[in-house]
């Protein structure tokens, strides 16, 4: 793996050497993946919509590397601006962005069951936990059921199906439809990284 | 990578992949191999948006600037002018003497050679002249006689409240300049035109048409001689009979040419200073599937001329306008991008 090559290497000097080195572009992408995927699912509380961002993201960075410029920022930076910037069109839009991915002929990759689970571990709710008990009031009944139970309770998803007597991926569809409503009603796309 | 979401791994491999590519793509021709995408669709859709509006802008400015064509594809041999205000732009060359098809009249005669320097020319003239008040009458009876003195005659004529009148006139080619330049001193000149269209051509294809149909007659009269059969006989005749009738048919078309290009055609409209009666109608003619698609291919020139023209005076602009945009492009584009 070239990864160890470039282990020691700020972000900002990944992104020039991954110019001629693709290599270069894997290890910055391994070093800030699961954080950026934190940092949109934690605005989105939207698990197909952050690694959608992610995915984007990345792909937009590939695709304009050549326009870098290193005036001393650390690279992160940049990489993180490109990203509140697809943040801020997916707020505006309610649509991911997909031009760079096309651009590169990148496929669109379904979200696995077992990724759901894995990716909303990442949300840390317990921070929102009081805000999310007033806004649950709000939502429709089968989704405020599904929401308590997964996001209060934490319970996994074949559990929540069996209470709700559905299937996992309706059970799914109800927690994922009301974390974007409540993403919606708490604005947390608009805060700042 | 080292997480346990499968979708990042599959990113991952999905990136290195396009890079790989990229890098490939560039080593092996400096070149970037780009994957289809909307965005280029979007471009040539914008492109083509551009070029017609651009095309559109320059058939409006090309028409707008006044340079107009003649109106008749150039591959028609018409030569035309018009004349305004008494001012002759250009003239047409007398008239060609036109060899009678009397000769062929019979059938038997070869006829005379056609080509060299023979030109038929069939010519037509329009004017309008504006004659003192009072003075109508005595003018319109001097324009009726400048058809006999010029070996013609009146072929039409028509007035209109005393005041005004049309007349067509059938004067000899050979004399067709003197007669206009009688008709022009009746008064003072409002509008004129000039028309001389060259059918030589056509008349050089239908005498060698004739000499052809001639020869094939006098062998089908010698093969009759010499059938035996009724059959022969009913077969021969029939392309007797056809041969003959092309040979009418070609005789017909050639009296007419030299009928048109013996005798020229002049209207002259006249009228009183101060009456109020358009001129410029052309002399009525049958609509016809013929006139319908000439003027459709005259127009479809002009479009195209005028797209010529108007390319001439807005694609300067349009480049320069092209640069601008794209540098602001450029700019707004460094601005924008993070980093």
């Amino acid at each position: 793996m070239g990864a160890n090559r470039y282990a020691g290497l700020p972000d900002a000097e990944l992104i020039l050497r991954s110019r001629d080195e693709p290599e270069a572009f894997a290890a910055l992408y391994e070093r800030h993946a699961e954080p950026m995927l934190r940092f949109f699912v934690r605005r989105t509380l939207d698990p197909e919509a952050a690694v959608e961002l992610v995915a984007e993201t990345f792909a937009q960075a590939l695709a304009s590397r050549g326009r870098y410029r290193d005036r001393g920022a650390p690279g992160a930076a940049w990489l993180y601006a490109i990203a509140r910037h697809q943040l801020a069109r997916f707020v505006r839009r309610g649509v991911v962005d997909d031009r760079a991915r096309r651009r590169l002929g990148i496929p669109d990759r379904g979200l696995a069951p077992d990724d759901y689970e894995r990716i909303e571990e990442l949300i840390d709710l317990q921070p929102l936990r009081t805000a999310l008990r007033e806004a649950l009031a709000a939502l429709p009944e089968e989704q405020r059921e599904a929401m308590r139970l997964r996001v209060l309770e934490g319970l996994g998803y074949a559990e929540v199906a069996r209470r709700l007597a559905c299937t996992e991926a309706t059970a799914r569809a109800r927690v994922s439809r009301g974390l974007r409503r409540l993403a919606a009603s708490l604005e947390l796309g608009t805060e700042e990284a | 990578v080292d997480t346990e979401i499968r979708f990042l791994r599959e990113l991952r491999e999905d990136l290195m992949e396009a890079a790989w590519r990229e890098e490939l793509g560039r080593a092996a021709g400096g070149l970037r191999r780009r994957p289809p995408r909307a965005a280029g669709r979007r471009g040539l859709v914008l492109g083509a948006v551009a070029l017609a509006t651009l095309l559109a802008a320059s058939a409006a400015v090309g028409s707008l600037v006044g340079l107009r064509p003649t109106g008749r594809a150039p591959s028609m041999r018409v030569r035309s002018l018009v004349v305004r205000n008494g001012v002759e732009a250009a003239t047409i060359p007398a008239a060609a003497p036109t060899p009678a098809t009397a000769d062929l009249a019979g059938g038997e005669a070869a006829p005379a050679d056609a080509g060299g320097s023979l030109e038929k020319v069939v010519r037509t003239a329009a004017l309008a002249v504006v004659v003192p008040r009072g003075s109508f009458r005595e003018r319109f009876a001097e324009a009726a006689d400048v058809a006999e003195r010029f070996g013609g005659f009146v072929e039409s004529s028509e007035t209109q409240g005393g005041r005004a009148g049309r007349l067509v006139l059938r004067v000899q080619a050979a004399r067709f300049r003197e007669a206009m330049d009688a008709l022009r001193s009746l008064g003072r000149v409002e509008r004129q035109s000039l028309r001389g269209r060259v059918v030589t051509g056509e008349y050089v294809d239908l005498r060698a048409r004739l000499r052809i149909a001639l020869e094939r007659r006098r062998i089908l009269r010698e093969l009759q001689a010499k059938a035996g059969t009724v059959g022969e006989v009913l077969r021969v005749q029939r392309a007797l009979d056809q041969t003959q009738l092309e040979i009418e048919q070609v005789l017909s078309r050639l009296r007419t040419l030299d009928r048109l290009t013996e005798m020229a055609t002049i209207t002259i409209a006249l009228r009183e200073e101060g009456a109020e009666v358009s001129f410029t109608e052309p002399v009525a003619r049958a609509p016809s599937l013929g006139a319908a698609f000439r003027h459709a291919v005259a127009g479809f020139f002009r479009v195209v001329f005028a797209v010529i023209v108007g390319l001439g005076y807005v694609l300067p602009v349009a480049v320069a306008v092209a640069v601008v945009a794209a540098l602001g492009w450029l700019v707004l584009r460094r601005v924008r991008a993070p980093g």
